[in-house]
C-alpha cells in the first residue's frame, strides 16, 4: 500500500483530461439536446394549453350560444304558440261571427220568405177568398142578399151597445159632423129611408145622410160618424180568416 | 501481475531508461482504456443527438445518466448543477466505469490503486477550495476556518485533509479488498464462488462510485454553503439559527 507519485500526478491530468473530454463530448450536448427537447415540450405544452383554453373558450362560447338559441327557440315557439292560439280563437271567433251572421241572415231570410209566404198565402187566400166569395156574392147577389146585408148592418147599429152609442150621439151633437154610408152596391131608396130612419132613431142624427158606392167594401156596408164606424162587410171576414190563418202559420214555423 | 501484486501500479508495462521513474504501469493503461472507452462511447451516442420527443436508445440511456446525475447534484448542493456537473459527474463516471469494467477477464479497475484514489482525491481536495472561493471570495471561504473560533483552525484543516484521506483510502480499500478477495477465493474454491464475488464486486464498484460523487459533491455544498449562512446571518436572526443548524449537519457530514 503505497503511493506511485509519478502515476498519481498522471491520473490527475488524465482525470482533468477526462473531465474536459465529457464536457465536450457528453455533458454539453447532452445537456443542450435536452434543454431543446424541454423547450420544444414546454412550446407544445403551451400550445397545447392555449389550444386547451381556446377549446374551453369556444366550448363557453358554443354552450352560450346554444343557451342563447335555446331561448330564442323557446321564445318563438311561444310566440308562435301564442300566435297560433290567438289565430285560432279569431279564427274560432270568425267563424263563430260568421256562423252567427249566415244564421241570422237565414233566419232573417226564412223570417223574410216566411212573411213573404205568408203575406203571399194570405194574399192569396185573401183574392181567392174575394174571389170566392165575389163569385159566391155575384151568384147569389139579388135584392134579397142587398137586402139581407142591409138588415145585418141595421142589425149592427141597433145593437150597438150603449156607451158607444151615447159617445157616438155626443160627437154627432157638438160637432154637427155629417154622416155618411159607404156601400158595394147601389142602395135603393127605400133602403136609405130605413136606413135614414135608424139613424136617427138609433143616434139622434137629424141632418142629411151622405150614400157613397165604395169598391172597396166587399158586398158589405158601412157607417161613418164623428171617428166611429160601424160596418158589416165580407172583407172583415175575409181579415179575420187571414189573421188567425197567420198566427197559424207564425206559430208553425 | 501475480499473487503478490496487490497493487496495479506495480504492473509495470513500460519503464523510461533515463529516468526510471516515468513508467507506463496497468494503472494509467487502463485508465487510458476508461476515458477512452468514455469519449468514443459520448461522441458515438452524442454525434446524431435527437431533440424531438422520440430519442435513440443510447441517447436516452445518456440522458437518464446525466439527468440522474443533475438531480443529485441538486438535491445534495440545493442548487444549480450545472458548474459542478463537469467534476462530480467525471468522477461518478469514471469510478464507475474503472470498477464495472472488472468483470472483464483480464482487467485490473484503477481504481484498486491507491495512487488512483489519492488523485481523485487530491482532485476533490483542490476543487473544494475553488468552488468555495470562486463562489465567495478567498477571504470569506478562508474565514470559515475560523469558525466557531480561530482554535478551531487547526481541527478545520485536520478535518480537511482526514477526509480527503478517507475519500482515497475507502474507495482503494473497497476495490482492493474486492480484487483481493477474489484472488484469494479463486485460490480455495476456483468455480461458482468468484463468480458471486465479481457480481458482489459489481455491486460495491457502483456503491462507491456513488459515494465518491455524493461524498465530494457534499464537500463541495458545504463549501459554497458557507457564503450563503453569512450572507442571511445579517438578514434576520431566526434565520441564520436555522441555517447554521444546517452547517452543523454539513460539517458532521464532513467527519462521515
Amino acid at each position: 500500500m503505497s503511493i506511485d507519485w509519478f502515476t498519481f500526478i498522471a491520473q490527475i491530468i488524465n482525470f482533468l483530461i477526462l473531465v474536459g473530454l465529457l464536457r465536450w463530448l457528453l455533458y454539453g450536448p447532452i445537456i443542450a439536446a435536452m434543454n431543446q427537447r424541454e423547450a420544444k415540450i414546454s412550446q407544445r405544452w403551451n400550445d397545447a394549453n392555449e389550444k386547451l383554453a381556446e377549446a374551453e373558450q369556444a366550448v363557453a362560447s358554443y354552450q352560450q350560444q346554444q343557451a342563447e338559441f335555446e331561448q330564442q327557440r323557446e321564445a318563438m315557439l311561444e310566440d308562435a304558440r301564442r300566435g297560433s292560439d290567438e289565430h285560432r280563437e279569431r279564427l274560432t271567433r270568425e267563424a263563430r261571427d260568421d256562423v252567427e251572421l249566415k244564421r241570422n241572415q237565414w233566419l232573417d231570410g226564412l223570417k223574410r220568405e216566411q212573411a213573404e209566404s205568408a203575406d203571399e198565402v194570405r194574399e192569396q187566400f185573401g183574392e181567392m177568398a174575394m174571389h170566392s166569395a165575389r163569385h159566391t156574392l155575384m151568384e147569389l147577389a139579388d135584392a134579397e142578399l142587398e137586402t139581407r146585408v142591409v138588415e145585418k148592418f141595421i142589425n149592427r147599429i141597433k145593437q150597438m151597445d150603449e156607451p158607444r152609442r151615447d159617445e157616438i150621439r155626443t160627437l154627432l151633437t157638438d160637432d154637427a159632423s155629417q154622416v155618411r154610408i159607404r156601400s158595394a152596391f147601389e142602395l135603393p131608396d127605400d133602403v136609405r129611408g130605413r136606413l135614414n130612419a135608424v139613424v136617427r132613431e138609433t143616434l139622434g142624427y137629424q141632418g142629411d145622410i151622405a150614400f157613397r158606392q165604395s169598391a172597396d167594401l166587399i158586398c158589405g156596408i158601412q157607417l161613418d160618424a164623428g171617428g166611429y164606424s160601424i160596418q158589416w162587410n165580407v172583407d172583415d171576414f175575409v181579415r179575420g180568416i187571414n189573421a188567425d190563418f197567420t198566427t197559424r202559420l207564425g206559430r208553425d214555423g | 501481475m501475480n499473487g503478490v501484486q496487490i497493487s496495479v501500479d506495480q504492473w509495470v508495462l513500460w519503464q523510461s531508461d533515463h529516468w526510471p521513474m516515468v513508467k507506463l504501469n496497468a494503472t494509467i493503461v487502463f485508465t487510458w482504456c476508461v476515458m477512452a472507452l468514455l469519449a468514443i462511447g459520448s461522441w458515438w451516442v452524442t454525434r446524431r443527438l435527437s431533440t424531438d420527443t422520440t430519442v435513440p436508445k443510447f441517447q436516452n440511456v445518456l440522458e437518464v445518466i446525466v439527468g440522474g446525475m443533475r438531480d443529485q447534484i441538486r438535491e445534495v448542493s440545493g442548487r444549480d448543477p450545472g458548474q459542478y456537473l463537469a467534476f462530480v459527474g467525471t468522477l461518478f463516471l469514471f469510478i464507475c466505469v474503472a470498477n464495472l469494467l472488472s468483470i472483464v477477464p483480464g482487467y485490473q479497475p484503477p481504481t484498486a490503486s491507491l495512487s488512483t484514489t489519492a488523485a481523485l482525491a487530491t482532485c476533490v481536495f483542490i476543487a473544494v477550495p475553488i468552488y468555495g472561493i470562486a463562489v465567495q471570495g478567498p477571504r470569506s471561504y478562508l474565514q470559515h476556518y475560523l469558525r466557531p473560533t480561530p482554535l478551531m483552525m487547526p481541527f478545520n484543516i485536520i478535518g480537511e485533509l482526514s477526509r480527503t484521506l478517507a475519500l482515497a483510502v475507502r474507495l482503494y480499500g473497497n476495490m482492493m479488498s474486492g480484487t483481493v478477495v477474489a484472488a484469494i477465493l479463486i485460490g480455495f474454491v476456483p468455480l461458482f464462488v468468484p463468480i458471486l464475488m465479481q457480481v458482489l464486486g459489481l455491486l460495491t464498484g457502483l456503491i462507491q462510485a456513488y459515494i465518491f460523487a455524493v461524498l465530494a459533491m457534499v464537500y463541495i455544498a458545504s463549501a459554497t454553503t458557507v457564503y450563503h449562512q453569512r450572507e442571511s446571518s445579517s438578514k434576520a436572526a431566526d434565520v441564520e439559527t436555522n441555517e447554521n443548524s444546517q452547517g452543523y449537519r454539513i460539517a458532521g457530514e464532513h467527519h462521515e
